[in-house]
């Protein structure tokens, strides 16, 4: 559907312009410095603890965390925040088990963890295999998202966005690599967070910095009395709530695009307070969005839920018009542009690293490992990871596009979250814990937890045809409850069947515990 | 190039038993409260969702303050262990990489 020009809106459009040329800006500054793979994929190694944090936390604040959270809860309530918590205290595991190690013993790639103490070739690709269909699954419900919010936001049409979204990514991850889309992650943080806080306040503001009152306003409005600050609107079963908060408290460790921030930093010190900062920055986001949620529920009236759109996704920025003055005010216009700018910038740099980790498990995992076993040099590979980058961002564009805006993207990122929890968490998991893991093991599990995702999620009710999934076999709409036990049931089973390569294991664990012998910052060369 | 490290002997050394033990003195106990504190608050929302709608605090029901208990409880556990990780493991990992030939 082609939209009229008449229904473009001037200001969005050159908010996003002015964003569009500032990230182009990085972009150029960061494609000088980059010369080798190192600086590719890794951002040359030389990101400082407190801005890898906050990019971290740009990585965590996508779309889905900022529009998304922020609509369930004013359309749902309580339910729409589980989500939303269970991402941040997936930073748990990821600090205590992953980041450190991560660092110590790899190079781009959460894979090259596997590849240290397994047969290298196999597991390789199991884990490039699990990296690539999380990020072809999250990816192209981004720029599904990416697409309708922009035609919403800023009238343009649903495949203009979605184009000027690929193409924009693309540029970034092809001439500026990692560190730009580094840079571009952590200018879009300090923007979101700003935004975030400037809309909680005001709205704490509007009820005299009475919290209490925002949640009683909030709930008057909503029409559900008190069901409205109570689980259970959203996610009715109870089974689910429990499945879709595993999900995303062990999915978020399981994504690549967040594993390979720990390689930007020069030590495993950095990594370990990178990850603390991020925690930080994620922490207050995740307070500020209450407010903005119940904010809008409070302060929209009756039209809002017909303003927000299915799934809510545009009440923080209708929100921030009602705030600014409302349509039509110059200052309901300007901030309604701001929070959409704001959302913009979110997807565009969540889409980036979403490429640079396909990129990196495609030219580094599957090209120079697997295929030229280890016989390739920096600049084959990072020509290699130039074309995958184009040919992921292309393809990943092409579907968004043939999908149209009407998908249901919902089930692409429980598909996303439930993989990178039922099929990446677990090898990785078992990789550094556990001394007889072996080759045999790490391909079940990845396999197991990948088609079992996928099998379920098509059984679930928002898949299956039908109307509202009537009679589908699986009755939960996130199947990670049963799929992250699958994953280490596959790793445990195929382990015990397959042969022991172990020959490794105190090599990676003296590496990932003392960072003897790990890739070192080009500062430090 | 420098010769490589012989791992085998590094996983032997007092200093790098030391080292794990004291990583898995912080790391266990703050995995168990993390997956209570989470997995009662999850069981919670699933199974207790009168107990959830109820507001002790103004009109702030105990759903949300659970949940935001969770931040403070993230926190503490992230920045306790960075701490913890600088002072004593931090020292013993450096001991160990400056005992060893430099691998490039």
């Amino acid at each position: 559907m082609t939209v009229p020009l008449a229904e473009v809106r001037a200001l969005p459009v050159a908010v996003f312009a002015v964003l569009l040329a500032i990230t182009l800006g990085i972009t150029y500054w960061a494609a000088k410095r980059t010369s080798d793979t190192d600086a590719f994929w890794a951002a040359g190694r030389g990101i400082k603890a407190p801005q890898n944090g906050l990019a971290l936390a740009g990585d965590y604040m996508s779309a889905a965390a900022f529009l998304g959270v922020s609509g369930l809860i004013f359309l749902y309530g309580f339910d729409g925040y589980i989500t939303g918590i269970a991402a941040l205290v997936s930073f748990i595991p990821v600090l205590l088990l992953l980041a450190e190690r991560l660092r110590n013993a790899g190079k781009y790639t959460m894979a090259d963890m596997l590849a240290f103490r397994l047969n290298a070739r196999p597991a390789r690709s199991a884990a490039a295999l699990g990296t690539l269909c999380v990020v072809a699954f999250y990816l192209v419900a981004q720029m599904i998202a990416a697409g309708a919010l922009i035609e919403a936001l800023a009238g343009l049409s649903f495949g203009f966005a979605v184009l000027l979204t690929g193409t924009a990514m693309l540029a970034y991850v092809i001439f500026g690599g990692m560190i730009a889309t580094t840079w571009v992650q952590i200018v879009k943080a300090v923007f979101l967070l700003g935004s975030v806080t400037v809309l909680a306040v005001w709205v704490l503001g509007k009820s005299g910095f009475n919290p209490s009152e925002v949640f009683a306003k909030a709930t008057k409005a909503s029409g559900e009395g008190a069901k409205y600050l109570e689980p259970g609107l959203f996610l009715t079963q109870p089974a689910d709530v429990i499945s879709t908060g595993l999900a995303f408290a062990l999915g978020t460790a399981g994504l690549p695009h967040i594993l390979m921030r720990f390689f930007t930093v020069p030590d495993a010190r950095a990594a370990r307070s990178s990850a603390a900062w991020a925690v930080l920055f994620i922490g207050i986001f995740y307070v500020l969005v209450i407010f903005v949620g119940l904010g809008a529920r409070a302060l929209l009236g009756p039209n809002g839920d017909s303003l927000v759109g299915e799934g809510g996704n545009l009440a923080a920025p209708y929100l921030a018009q009602t705030l600014g003055g409302g349509e039509g005010t110059a200052g309901g216009d300007i901030f309604f542009a701001i929070i959409s700018a704001a959302a913009f910038a979110t997807i565009l740099a969540v889409v980036a690293g979403l490429v640079i980790a396909a990129s990196g498990a495609v030219a580094h995992d599957v090209w120079t490992n697997v295929v030229k076993r280890g016989r390739s040099d920096q600049a084959q590979e990072m020509r290699v990871g130039r074309i995958a980058a184009v040919g992921v961002g292309v393809l990943a564009m092409a579907l968004a596009l043939l999908a149209g805006k009407e998908f249901n993207v919902q089930f692409l990122v429980g598909l996303a979250f439930s993989v990178a929890a039922s099929a990446n968490f677990p090898a990785l998991l078992l990789a550094v814990t556990w001394r007889r893991f072996n080759t045999a093991g790490a391909i079940t599990g990845v396999l197991v937890g990948l088609v079992s995702s996928v099998a379920l999620i098509v059984m679930s009710p928002s898949v299956w045809p039908g109307p509202d999934g009537d009679g589908s076999p699986f009755p939960l709409s996130n199947p990670a409850i049963v799929t992250i036990p699958l994953g280490f049931l596959g790793c445990v089973v195929g382990t015990l069947l397959g042969r022991s390569d172990d020959k490794t294991f105190e090599e990676l664990k003296v590496r990932s515990e003392t960072g003897i012998g790990a890739e070192q910052s080009a500062a430090a060369h | 190039m420098a010769e490589t490290p012989d791992w085998d002997a590094l996983g032997e050394r007092d200093e790098f038993r030391e080292l794990v033990r004291l990583r898995r003195r912080f790391v266990i106990p703050a995995m168990i409260v993390f997956a209570v504190w989470f997995g009662g608050f999850l069981l919670l929302a699933a199974y207790a969702r009168d107990f959830m709608g109820k507001t002790p605090i103004g009109d702030i029901s105990w759903a949300y303050i659970i949940a935001l208990s969770l931040i403070p409880m993230t926190w503490a556990i992230a920045f306790g262990y960075v701490r913890y990780a600088d002072r004593n493991l931090t020292p013993l990992a450096e001991d160990l990489a400056l005992d060893e030939p430099r691998e490039r």
